[in-house]
């Protein structure tokens, strides 16, 4: 663990220091880094370390699932070590996209940090505009967190989620449990996280009890919320048949789906009008455009046993389907069912290409 | 009006369900004849597509065939099929249709084993009455 007092309490940028150090000891040729850009936090890759002028990790908002620009920039082969800074739900996809083939960490450098949730993209521009893009929504919003302010934007998704720790990182960033005005802590999280502490000189101590502390509070606020927010039924046979337009953006902005031709797409699901008019005949009308259920069960079929309900789904539905809350509840039930976590851990074999010979039993009708 | 006649499709594998659906045949046991037997090689060949698809089509109910545990044809294909099953439950649950599909083990000696399923099925799926995603 290492300690970086901070002087006039603009922690983006120390953890901007932090990535320019990392930059200039040729460690690796590149960063993958949330930076401000026209209003809005993305990622940005950089290479010359004059260009990380505006990091921003903390900003509360999450325009893509960025497992899928690691994937993007990892599947084929090079031997260039890039660092990626990323939040929890992105290391947990991404750790289900190395095990799915779509994604390689061999020449990766994770640097995880802390979540404390995130808003909307457009809920965050807005916010960010009327402030005239000062930083200020993030400072406000941290300070909301310190003081345990309940944050009415944050998204369902992240209000959901008990993964708010960044596991699987070789460095982490860890906020929780400091007084963010004075220091942040910086932590290796493995032996590749601990030999690039020590070249950049940043010396590791353990971990602190506060923190320990900290997170448990956490644990047990967002569980409370959980609750609260499952209470509401939704009736979601209802939902998609009235809301669904078949846009497939939720499959678009998935982290998991990551098909290069969506079953969807294929010939499958092209049909002769002979076809249309059968089913129509059959059920007196046909709703069109056809095939939303079929597309929502299968989606849910291909995706809920890695799903890490980053909520971007959700997010990317234009007509606002509450697809994060039932595929939060629904993968943890179908992980739960077949001892799975996804994101858990790189080395657990895919729960549907494996199987116990005594479980289930009480499938079988 | 009529009884209501459930229709059921039933994917069975071909080394061990589908030879105890043909035993049940050639043996002349008498059976409902609800039942629309698609032959797959083997139920962990099964695509959770096939069966969304009968359900959204009209089936009233699916029935899927495998080997006995341990008895697969192709080593574990059927062990597969259970976790596969499993979670396609788990999501036909979200839409109250989780009862209309059934995971059932027939070796191809057990044609009764057959007869008596599709017989049970098609009375528990009467009961429940039509699928309702036909009004969709």
């Amino acid at each position: 663990m290492t300690e970086i007092e901070m002087t006039d309490g603009n922690f983006c940028q120390v953890i901007g220091e932090f990535f320019k150090k990392l930059l200039g000891s040729s460690i690796v040729e590149a960063v993958l880094v949330p930076q401000e850009i026209s209003g809005n936090v993305v990622q940005s890759l950089v290479c010359s370390h004059e260009k990380i002028e505006n990091v921003n990790p903390l900003a509360p908002v999450l325009p893509v699932n960025s497992a899928r620009i690691v994937s993007k920039l990892t599947t084929k082969d090079s031997d260039q070590k890039i660092a990626a800074m990323l939040r929890p739900c992105e290391i947990r996809a991404l750790v289900e996209l190395v095990k799915l083939k779509q994604a390689k960490i061999d020449n990766l450098l994770i640097v995880g940090i802390d979540c404390f949730g995130t808003y909307s993209v457009s809920d965050y521009v807005s916010k960010n505009n009327e402030h005239n893009n000062d930083g200020s929504v993030t400072i406000d919003f941290l300070k909301g967190i310190q003081v345990n302010k309940e944050i009415s934007e944050i998204r369902t998704a992240c209000r959901l989620c008990h993964h708010f720790v960044p596991e699987n990182s070789d460095i982490a960033i860890n906020l929780m449990g400091r007084d963010l005005n004075k220091k942040i802590v910086i932590r290796a999280g493995s032996d590749e996280g601990k030999r690039v502490l020590e070249e950049l000189g940043l010396e590791d101590t353990p971990e602190s009890k506060e923190r320990e502390v900290a997170v448990e509070r956490e644990k047990d606020r967002r569980r409370k919320l959980k609750e609260e927010i499952e209470k509401e039924a939704v009736d979601f046979l209802q939902v998609i048949s009235s809301l669904c337009i078949n846009c497939q953006n939720c499959r678009n902005v998935c982290p998991i789906c990551y098909c290069k031709q969506c079953v969807f797409e294929g010939p499958i699901s092209e049909y002769s009008k002979e076809k249309y008019l059968s089913w129509a005949r059959k059920k007196g009308l046909l709703r069109m455009p056809e095939d939303i259920l079929l597309f929502h069960f299968t989606r849910m079929s291909h995706v809920l046993t890695s799903c890490v309900a980053c909520g971007q789904c959700e997010a990317a539905c234009p007509n606002k389907i509450p697809l994060g809350r039932k595929y939060h509840r629904l993968s943890n039930e179908v992980q739960k069912m077949l001892e799975y976590e996804a994101g858990r851990s790189i080395d657990e074999e895919l729960p549907l290409s494996a199987f116990r010979e005594d479980e289930l039993e009480a499938i079988e009708s | 009006m009529a009884e209501f006649e459930p229709k059921i499709i039933a994917f069975l594998c071909n080394w061990c369900s589908y030879a105890g659906a043909d035993l049940a045949g050639t043996s002349r046991i008498q059976y409902p004849t609800n039942v629309r037997v698609v032959r797959l090689m083997c139920s962990g060949a099964l695509d959770p597509l096939y069966v969304y698809r009968a359900l959204i089509e009209g089936a009233d109910g699916v029935l899927i065939g495998g080997c006995h545990p341990g008895d697969c044809h192709y080593t574990n294909g059927n062990y597969k099929a259970r976790r596969r099953v499993a979670v396609l439950k788990k999501i036909l649950q979200e839409f109250g249709l989780e009862d209309r599909v059934w995971l059932r083990w027939i070796s191809a000696s057990e044609g009764q084993r057959f007869a008596e399923t599709v017989r049970e099925m098609v009375e528990n799926v009467r009961s429940k009455g039509p699928n309702p995603l036909l009004r969709l």
